[in-house]
């Protein structure tokens, strides 16, 4: 009788609350301590499971040499436009700990390796919106800590920017009114996904806006023949 | 001797010029056309008028800083311009929503004959949230990139310019790794099981 009071308990235990333990214990373990490379254990599962199409490559190229001095009087015939893809400069925002490789573009490996400028918005210089997004677990992590008044360094090949912020949002991802890219005014708008911590796809976006304060502005008058 | 030194000479001044680093100039006349040309191309449909997004034109112009296109080039590009736009003026749809497939098929494959007179390709590529259009090179870099949707109050909008920023979470993969830790669960209990029976 004993005996089988005994094995009645242990079966409790090892058929319910042990796997239940467990099960709660990994994915705390997963979450917590490797948060920062879920992606990659997610990759390696999609490699395997998935059906959507993955850019897995790591190669991309750097045509970012650090500007020591603006130049007055660029033109965009002067300077190595960036192509997709490739980075072109860095995004620097001290006074929350952020510096980060920029690209041109926004691609998979573009925001596994920095910060990238949609490529359908303009880059420092021309005269638009910027509109740069980075992932909230890697290199837009402490965008959450931005306030009004921080500057934001953008050091790009063919000079550097600073642009003061002036104001954050929490919008929907298809708000288009979050952003103008028809802006004849620069202007830099950065964003990463909202809640900062939220495991998953979410339909929220944080949004930090920049003022432009001072870089060279690039001629982009036609080129005559 | 001096014969010798001189095509030396001239030689070497040769390597010096050519390895001078000369970037692709801004924006050219033609380029301009072409900018103009899909600034301003509407494309009127019974019920509505169908013009580009913005960020299309920005792509435009941000790749044509890295190329010099030629005034062939541009001329052959803003008539395939016109073309498409007559395909779509003359499907009689009421809307872009009213399009049909047979239509739609024929506007990309304009597109595609716009990729090719920049010696690059274009893909489409289908998924649950519609297609993805992208033209590279033939080394693969990207030129274009979007993914149109049909909005709602009429017209093309680019359903791809926020992009997710979130952690990483394939949910295909997600379920895949779920799981494996749920199967390794169950192995566990098994063979606590297991013990148990032994035990007693």
């Amino acid at each position: 009788m004993g005996k089988k009071h005994r094995s009645s308990k242990s079966y409790g235990k090892s058929f319910i609350i042990l796997p239940i333990i467990f099960l709660l214990g990994t994915y705390l373990i997963i979450f917590t301590a490797f948060g920062s490379t879920i992606s990659f254990i997610s990759d390696a599962a999609g490699m395997v499971f998935s059906d959507s199409e993955k850019d897995y490559s790591t190669g991309y190229k750097n045509i970012f040499v650090p500007v020591a001095e603006n130049k007055e009087g660029l033109k965009a015939g002067d300077i190595e436009f960036p192509q997709y893809g490739q980075q072109f400069g860095e995004l620097l925002i001290k006074d929350c700990d952020i510096n980060t490789k920029l690209f041109f573009g926004d691609n998979d490996i573009a925001l596994r390796n920095g910060v990238g400028i949609y490529n359908g918005s303009s880059v420092p210089g021309f005269g638009s919106t910027v509109l740069v997004g980075g992932h909230n677990n890697t290199y837009f992590h402490n965008l959450k800590d931005v306030k009004k008044g921080m500057t934001v360094q953008i050091h790009t090949n063919y000079g550097n920017y600073e642009y003061k912020i002036t104001d954050t949002k929490v919008l929907q991802e298809k708000d288009s009114s979050a952003y103008d890219i028809t802006a004849d005014k620069e202007n830099l708008v950065m964003y990463t996904c909202y809640p900062f911590d939220e495991l998953g796809l979410t339909s929220q976006r944080f949004f930090v806006y920049a003022d432009y304060v001072s870089g060279p502005q690039v001629d982009t008058s036609v080129e005559e023949d | 001797m001096k014969k010798k030194l001189a095509v030396i000479i001239i030689a070497a001044a040769l390597v010096a010029f050519s390895t001078v680093t000369a970037f692709a100039s801004g924006i050219n006349k033609n380029e301009q056309a072409v900018l103009n040309k899909l600034s301003s191309t509407s494309a009127k449909l019974d019920g509505e008028t169908v013009t580009l997004p913005a960020s299309y034109i920005n792509q435009a112009k941000n790749y044509m800083y890295t190329v010099d296109l030629t005034k062939e080039q541009c001329d052959r590009i803003i008539a395939l311009i016109d073309e498409a736009k007559s395909i779509l003026e003359g499907s009689g749809a009421k809307s872009l929503a009213d399009v049909s497939d047979e239509i739609k098929k024929k506007v990309v494959a304009k597109a595609n004959e716009i990729a090719k007179v920049l010696d690059m390709s274009l893909t489409q590529e289908k998924t649950d949230q519609g297609s993805t259009f992208t033209i590279k090179d033939g080394d693969g870099n990207v030129a274009f990139a979007a993914s149109p949707k049909i909005s709602k109050t009429g017209g093309i909008t680019e359903g791809s310019i926020v992009k997710t920023t979130g952690s990483q979470v394939d949910l295909t993969a997600l379920a895949a790794v779920s799981g494996s830790v749920a199967v390794i669960t169950v192995a566990g209990c098994l063979y606590l099981i297991k013990k148990n029976i032994k035990g007693a």
